[in-house]
């Protein structure tokens, strides 16, 4: 399922700062768990993925470092800072009261179910 | 070169220095660490998703650095893609549209940038856009410059030469004076010294003839020529030869002084008529050479105008000053007349055409004449016969304000033909200036820092003339400027002296002359203006002077004429009666009628001074030759007496007492 182009644009910085809460992860990685963790549905492409961390690095809630990995090659690391900690906790509680309110109207109904992704 | 062999080139020195950053240069390594080539083809990557990384980082149009961070991040990306077993056309399919990636990631490492960097690259950018649209503006300018032309549509020479053009040759006076001095040079024998030309020594020979007791100039007595010129002693004998066998050249004078019109035919070629150039001594000169000398746009224009004519009527003129006196001397009243109204005939003559200049030498040779008058009368009143003295008063009566007044209308032709070859022509009398070689050459440029050479060439014109013709007055307005100067010169001209007004001769566009000179932005705006435009405060003076010259030999002529009925010179002025006309001349000063004084049985016409106070007619101490004072009452042979006559100007503080004689009997 594809989703639209400006409810991915808020969703996924969420989206990515909630994978980052977990711990550090590189750019592929990052693709490859949005994809497996939603089921496709908030599938990225390098396209949107790397400007959205760029601007994420820019607004001071990931940083990122480049150094070896264990196979040897260097890979850029991203892990989420404390504004970026806190900027996702406000998130998930903007993201529940949509929710809500989206269940309220009949919109949607359950609760979101991806680990990763679901609403503390 | 193409993608792939930018890719697997190898860089020199100096493009691995370019792509080294600081910190490694610091550490003495050439690394070549942000050549993003360099980067993409160390990666391994297929040739698919290295070309594609490549054109991203390229579109990004980032700085080198920053591509650089863009490559690896593609480059780690993709690696572990095939790492994973994803093939690279999976890769690529997976990553999107180039270009609005390159866009999102160039945007999203803009906001990465600090606050400094982003804003001065907005600074910088929206300089360079103003540049640009500058640099725009200035070429469509410069098109639209280049496209507007020089038309040269009137040919103000020929309108100049058109009454000579008119004209029966019978009506023309200017042969006859040629013939005239041509013969008088055969009469000369010869110079005082071999550096001397001929008619100098026929001017010495009208010097000689005219000079007496020198100033001041009351105390005169008219006696025999002096016969010395500058401390050189001419021959009497010589001067009386001279003049007697002159006499045919002299009537000659008189004859063309009483035709219509001067007739000398002008060209910016020179000299055409082969008489004329045998006259000047110009017979070698060969015209065709020196057309093609000339390649400017003003071979045929007003400006190449040469007068060598001045100086022959000049000369005339003064050789018919000479005989007049003489003929005073030999009480030889009619041929006196004669000589006075030849003098004011071809005065009349030399102010057509009606340059400034023409004007100047006119009135100089009509001040001649009365200051001959005034001499005459002064020293030998009764050597003039009733009817003569009667005639000269008819003569100088006729002299009326409209025959003396001040012309410039052909000096306002020579400012138009200058204008249609340095401005533009829109056609409907507008137009820029432009700066073609001729105008640089001819006139010069606004300011002495601009170097001349750099106009002359193609690329100069082209880079300031649309630069300069902005900034400069246009050609309306330039035509404007010019004929309101000439508008205000004839109209204070027209004045007597206490009522010219110099402020208004002193303004260009309501700024005053003088605060152009320290003023380049001024210079260049009124550029050629301010280059060109004649001084004409003397101008307006002199025209006001000669009316008021003519009023005083009529006010002398009137005393004259009442000596002779009550046998005494007038005790006062009150007793003049004008029965014929004309009345008493005024006082330049303050515009009263001007002073008289009878003392010890010798009349004496004075007027105030600078001062303008009035000592009756106590001559300023400081005054005389090599006094160094009022220099202005020095005595310069006959034309001397009342060339101050004109001078309105001066303060009370600074200018010394006493006041100026005018005119006075030499005799009891």
């Amino acid at each position: 399922m594809r989703i639209e182009r400006e409810l991915m644009r808020g969703a996924g910085p969420v989206a990515v700062l909630s994978l980052l809460s977990r711990g550090e992860m590189y750019g592929y990685q990052l693709v490859e768990a949005l994809t497996e963790r939603t089921e496709g549905t908030l599938e990225m492409g390098q396209s949107t993925l790397y400007p959205l961390l760029y601007n994420l690095e820019a607004k001071g809630l990931v940083r990122s470092e480049r150094r070896v990995a264990e196979n040897g090659r260097t890979r850029k690391y991203y892990t989420l800072t404390g504004q970026g900690e806190t900027r996702l906790a406000s998130d998930r509680k903007q993201w529940q009261a949509v929710t809500d309110a989206m269940q309220s109207l009949g919109v949607v109904s359950g609760r979101l179910t991806a680990p990763c992704l679901a609403v503390a | 070169m193409s993608e792939n062999s930018k890719t697997n080139s190898r860089p020199n020195f100096f493009w691995r220095l370019r792509t080294t950053p600081l910190r490694d240069l610091a550490r003495g390594r050439l690394s070549g660490s942000l050549d993003v080539n360099a980067v993409i083809a160390a990666s391994g990557l297929p040739e698919e998703l290295a070309l594609l990384v490549q054109r991203v980082a390229r579109r990004t149009r980032l700085a080198r650095v920053e591509r650089v961070e863009v490559a690896h991040d593609l480059l780690d990306h993709f690696r572990d893609g095939l790492a994973e077993g994803v093939s690279a056309p999976t890769l690529i399919e997976a990553f999107g549209h180039e270009r609005i990636t390159a866009r999102l990631i160039r945007r999203s490492m803009w906001r990465k940038r600090s606050l400094f960097a982003r804003n001065t690259r907005q600074v910088v950018r929206a300089g360079f856009l103003c540049f640009g649209v500058l640099i725009v503006c200035y070429l469509l300018l410069a098109i639209k410059h280049r496209n507007r032309e020089i038309r040269i549509a009137v040919d103000y020479v020929a309108i100049l030469n058109a009454p000579t053009e008119a004209s029966e040759p019978e009506d023309r006076s200017w042969p006859e004076i040629r013939e005239a001095i041509t013969t008088m040079r055969g009469l000369v024998g010869s110079p005082l010294d071999e550096s001397m030309s001929v008619d100098q020594m026929l001017s010495k020979i009208a010097e000689a003839s005219m000079s007496e007791s020198s100033s001041p100039w009351i105390d005169a007595e008219l006696e025999p020529p002096a016969l010395s010129v500058n401390g050189e002693v001419l021959d009497a004998t010589v001067v009386d030869q001279f003049f007697v066998a002159a006499e045919p050249a002299l009537e000659r004078l008189r004859a063309a002084a009483n035709r219509p019109l001067l007739g000398f035919s002008l060209s910016p070629r020179g000299l055409e008529d082969l008489a004329d150039r045998r006259f000047f001594g110009e017979e070698s000169q060969n015209l065709e050479s020196v057309a093609r000398e000339d390649e400017g746009g003003f071979q045929d224009s007003i400006l190449m105008l040469e007068f060598p004519y001045f100086g022959s009527v000049r000369l005339a003129a003064r050789l018919l000053a000479a005989d007049a006196r003489r003929a005073v001397i030999e009480e030889d009243g009619p041929r006196m007349v004669a000589d006075i109204t030849a003098m004011l005939g071809l005065a009349e003559q030399t102010r057509t055409p009606s340059i400034m200049i023409a004007q100047l030498v006119g009135m100089s040779m009509e001040r001649l004449a009365f200051t001959v008058v005034l001499d005459s009368i002064a020293a030998f009143p009764g050597n003039i016969d009733d009817p003569s003295l009667v005639a000269l008063a008819d003569l100088i009566r006729g002299l009326d304000d409209q025959r003396l007044r001040l012309v410039v209308a052909d000096e306002r032709r020579f400012f138009l033909d200058i204008a249609q070859r340095v401005y533009t022509d829109d056609g409907q009398g507008g137009g820029s200036l432009s700066l073609g070689s001729p105008v640089v050459e001819m006139l010069g440029v606004p300011s002495e820092d601009l170097r001349p050479e750099f106009f002359d060439t193609g690329a100069g014109e082209f880079l300031l003339g649309p630069l300069v013709a902005e900034l400069t007055i246009g050609r309306a307005d330039a035509v404007r400027l010019w004929m309101n100067t000439m508008d205000a010169v004839e109209e204070q001209a027209s004045r007597p002296p206490w009522e010219i007004d110099l402020a208004t001769l002193g303004l260009i566009d309501e700024i005053p002359r003088e605060s152009m000179k320290d003023d380049l932005m001024l210079r260049i705006r009124y550029f050629p203006i301010t280059l060109i435009i004649p001084a004409t405060e003397g101008l307006v003076f002199a025209g006001a002077a000669v009316r008021m010259e003519r009023d005083l030999v009529l006010t002398v002529l009137e005393l004259e004429a009442t000596r002779r009925r009550n046998g005494v010179w007038p005790h006062s002025l009150d007793e003049l009666k004008f029965a014929a006309g004309g009345e008493l001349a005024r006082d330049p000063f303050d515009g009263s009628t001007v002073r008289y004084q009878y003392r010890d049985g010798r009349p004496l016409l004075y007027i105030l001074g600078p001062d303008r106070d009035d000592d009756e007619g106590r001559g300023m101490a400081s005054s005389g030759p090599g006094s160094g004072g009022w220099k202005d009452l020095q005595r310069d042979g006959l034309a001397g007496s009342s060339k101050h006559w004109g001078i309105g100007q001066g303060s009370v503080d600074s200018e010394p007492d006493g006041d100026i004689a005018v005119w006075a009997a030499g005799r009891k």
